[in-house]
């Protein structure tokens, strides 16, 4: 690319400064990038682990469920459903990984969920329903990960996106303004210097002639 | 009303209702609505059942930009294979190069 360019000594210095900087964000944000895909990698496999957990346990409590339905009536089944005293309370916090903030979820459930009938349900409801409690609890830790790791995702690319901007683009092109503003210098002492061989060379003729005279 | 929301079909849902969760029973040609609803209520997890995230891919993509809502997928009662989590690994193959975490 072709850059607009004083060659003068100030903006030489200029550049020099420019490039130094260009250099130092460009290491600091190469660190920046690495430090982020091992926290990435550290959670897709937490993710990974997690997800298997709760779709195995999801799919038994989804048969336990199954089970206790078939046992019951319909009618019995909807009134436990509708008439349960249970409220799920999301608490939001949020925790930093490398200043992105990554939301924390908690769920509380609040009020007592078996208080239904005892003679109109069956054990595999009691069972079902612990489990759905338990599982809950892990869905929404994996709904954090889960964020965490698209918000990392985005933040990769951004970094990355910037470290090659630094490291194909800017720094090439302070480099070659730095190279040219020192060709054009060196160019303009060399044609002064011999601008001075010539006068005084002029000089000193005029001077002989002036004493042989 | 709840700050989690759950779609899918009713069977795999329903019980959900009794830990409080709410429940936006869907199917493939209304869930597209659905999810638009849910998000427009500011719900701040939306679990969706793999059936039906097919049919919204576009809609739950733009919804991973932002903090919220979360959106969360879970295998549905119908469904009994292992799923593939395709975004996922899609996503850390953009990220970290493939082959990266398949050492496992």
């Amino acid at each position: 690319m072709q850059l607009q360019i004083n060659a003068t000594r100030m903006s030489l210095l200029s550049y020099k400064k420019k490039l130094k900087l260009a250099k130092k964000g460009h290491k600091l944000l190469k660190d920046k990038l690495e430090e982020l895909v091992r926290r990435f990698i550290k959670l897709v496999r937490e993710y990974q682990k997690k997800r298997g957990d709760i779709e195995s346990s999801l799919r038994i409590a989804y048969k336990k469920m199954f089970h206790a339905q078939i046992n019951m009536s319909r009618l019995d089944f909807n009134e436990f459903i509708y008439s349960s005293p249970v409220e799920a309370e999301l608490k939001v916090g949020s925790r930093k990984i490398m200043n992105i903030d990554v939301p924390e979820l908690e769920v509380e459930i609040k009020g007592n969920i078996f208080s239904y009938s005892l003679s109109q349900t069956n054990v595999h409801l009691d069972d079902a329903i612990a489990d759905y409690i338990n599982i809950v609890k892990k869905m929404l830790e994996l709904s954090s990960i889960e964020k965490a790791i698209y918000l990392l995702a985005a933040e990769i690319e951004k970094t990355r996106r910037r470290v090659n901007s630094l490291e194909y683009i800017l720094i090439p092109n302070f480099e070659d303004a730095i190279k040219f503003i020192n060709m054009k210098l060196d160019e303009r002492s060399r044609s002064e210097l011999t601008q001075l061989m010539k006068v005084k060379e002029m000089i000193v003729k005029k001077r002989e002639e002036n004493e042989y005279s | 009303m709840s700050q989690i929301a759950i779609i899918g079909d009713k069977e795999t849902i329903f019980p959900f209702q009794a830990i409080g969760f709410e429940t936006l029973i869907a199917d493939a040609e209304n869930v597209k609505e659905i999810f638009k609803k849910a998000v427009s209520q500011k719900k701040l997890i939306i679990f969706i059942t793999e059936e039906l995230v097919l049919f919204i891919e576009k809609e739950v993509n733009n919804t991973m930009k932002k903090p919220y809502p979360i959106v969360t997928l879970i295998p549905s009662v119908l469904d009994s294979e292992e799923s593939s989590r395709e975004d996922i690994v899609k996503l850390i193959e953009k990220v970290v190069g493939p082959n990266l975490m398949k050492e496992e």
